[in-house]
């Protein structure tokens, strides 16, 4: 626990000029968005989800319109039905789900706004 | 023992391109290109590189630790006798590694991380080099077994007058501390990840007293976000006594989208305590469509060597993925163990815990062999 508020007083020190208090869940909770600053740099990595490796089978990256329609046709996203939704059982590590990403898991205030997002009626 | 005469091999492969830049802690050498032919660092050593692997930056066994083996100076062992224009190397590293994330189950795996051979022939100023291997993972469900072999570098090089340099073709541009690790925040999160590199063209100079280096790329077929990328980048570094201190520049266009990012490094050699600390910082700004956000990614870390062949070092990273937005932001903090005993052979433990958001955690621990002849 020490350690832990050691290296978060270093991190806030770094940040304390720009730090924001916006809620993270207040951003645009559109697919374009969200696939560009959240599946890509976290998902579709070149060994993981992307169109070199294809892990399980699933592709996040390309066109955000054919990602979306591949989401929600494979039944990762029930639009307006977020606890149905696959996608963020993993995100959650849920109902026996692998969390997802596996190496580290996303901040909560991503998985809120692709919560958000769904809840929306999943917008592209 | 049978020589062979090999004027060039290539084969396929993925390597993480990146220098040590430590290392002039054992060389003392001022820039990258003291040891290696690429001008930023990393892949094949020159003459000079094997020389100060086998007789400076490697602790030699007991054994013969009063003398430095010939064998360690050459490309493979000496196994093969190059012709003067052509030059050979591998990688090949094996992890044992375990990893685990907030309430998850604790993972372990044990794969082959890497195995490359790098190759280069050269006339005069003219160059051309390549490296390719096999792209192992540790989750291959459903990866098309074409996927894993691939070819990270492969460019043409032209060094005319004295460390001015024209190079295009298949690399990372340089950027940064260009570390070795491809999960660090900087990497990762700035265009610089796994089979980051893009098709560029790059001009520079690099002397002991400075640095520059201007890039101009246009895609990367590996990586989503930098596929359809098209833009610049640009570093420039100048050495103050046992400092450097740099600059990087990196902007990138992509259909609705733009990330532009800009940084300062610092390295500090003390020398008395054997001990470099090394920096990195850098603000991002990104444009989605009609929204933008700003980022932040730091990296700060302090590199001690006790003795000749061993370095220990502890890092502190930062990465906000939105500075407007609060806890979004990524903290870690890491350390690792290295152990040199030839100048082919590292043996690297390294242990990272991050902190994500306001309340996730991840770790890993990893034990690696790495060999390189």
């Amino acid at each position: 626990m020490a350690g832990m508020r050691l290296v978060r007083r270093l991190g806030l020190i770094v940040l304390a000029a720009g730090c924001g208090d916006a809620d993270p869940a207040d951003r645009p909770a559109r697919f374009s968005y969200i696939q560009a600053a959240i599946l890509e740099p976290s998902c579709a990595t070149s060994g993981c989800h992307s169109e070199l490796s294809r892990t399980a089978h699933l592709v996040l990256e390309g066109d955000a319109d054919d990602v979306l329609d591949e989401l929600v046709a494979e039944g990762f996203v029930y639009p307006g039905v977020p606890a149905a939704s696959p996608l963020l059982h993993f995100l959650r590590a849920e109902f026996g789900a692998e969390r997802m990403p596996p190496d580290a898991p996303l901040p909560a205030g991503d998985i809120e706004l692709i919560e958000r997002w769904i809840d929306e009626g999943a917008a592209p | 023992m049978r020589t062979i005469h090999v004027a060039v091999l290539l084969i396929s492969t993925a390597r993480p391109v990146a220098a040590y830049p430590h290392y002039p802690l054992a060389t003392g050498a001022p820039r990258c290109t003291s040891c290696h032919y690429a001008p930023a660092g990393g892949g094949l050593l020159n003459a000079s590189g094997r020389y100060a692997a086998a007789e400076e930056i490697a602790r030699g066994w007991p054994w013969d630790a009063a003398a430095v083996a010939d064998d360690d100076a050459r490309p493979m062992h000496g196994a093969i006798a190059l012709s003067s224009w052509a030059d050979l190397g591998a990688d090949a590293r094996l992890a044992l590694f375990t990893k685990s994330a907030s309430d998850a189950p604790r993972e372990w795996h044990l794969i082959p991380m890497q195995a490359d051979l790098h190759g280069r022939v050269a006339a005069g100023g003219l160059s051309l080099a390549a490296t390719g291997g096999v792209r192992p993972s540790s989750r291959p469900k459903g990866q098309p077994p074409s996927s894993h072999l691939v070819s990270r570098e492969h460019y043409a090089m032209w060094n005319f007058r004295e460390g001015t340099y024209l190079r295009a073709g298949r690399f990372m541009p340089p950027y940064g501390l260009r570390l070795v690790d491809h999960t660090s925040y900087v990497r990762r999160y700035l265009g610089f990840d796994l089979l980051g590199e893009s098709y560029s063209a790059s001009v520079g100079k690099v002397v002991d007293r400075f640095e520059l280096h201007a890039t101009g790329f246009l895609a990367n077929p590996y990586v989503a976000r930098e596929r359809d990328e098209r833009g610049g980048a640009a570093y420039a570094e100048l050495r103050l006594g046992n400092t450097a201190w740099g600059g990087s520049f990196r902007l990138g266009d992509a259909d609705d989208r733009r990330r532009v990012s800009g940084g300062l490094t610092g390295k500090v050699f003390i020398a008395p305590a054997d001990v470099i600390v090394l920096g990195e910082a850098n603000l991002v700004r990104q444009t989605i469509g009609p929204d933008q956000r700003d980022q932040f990614v730091s990296y700060l870390s302090v590199v001690w060597r006790p003795v000749r062949g061993v370095y220990a070092a502890a890092a502190h990273e930062v990465f906000d993925e939105d500075l407007a937005v609060r806890d979004v932001e990524r903290y870690a903090l890491g350390g690792w163990l290295a152990y040199v005993p030839r100048a082919w052979l590292e043996i690297l433990a390294v242990g990272r815990t991050q902190w994500i958001g306001p309340s996730e955690r991840a770790s890993v621990a990893m034990l690696m062999l790495h060999y390189a002849p």
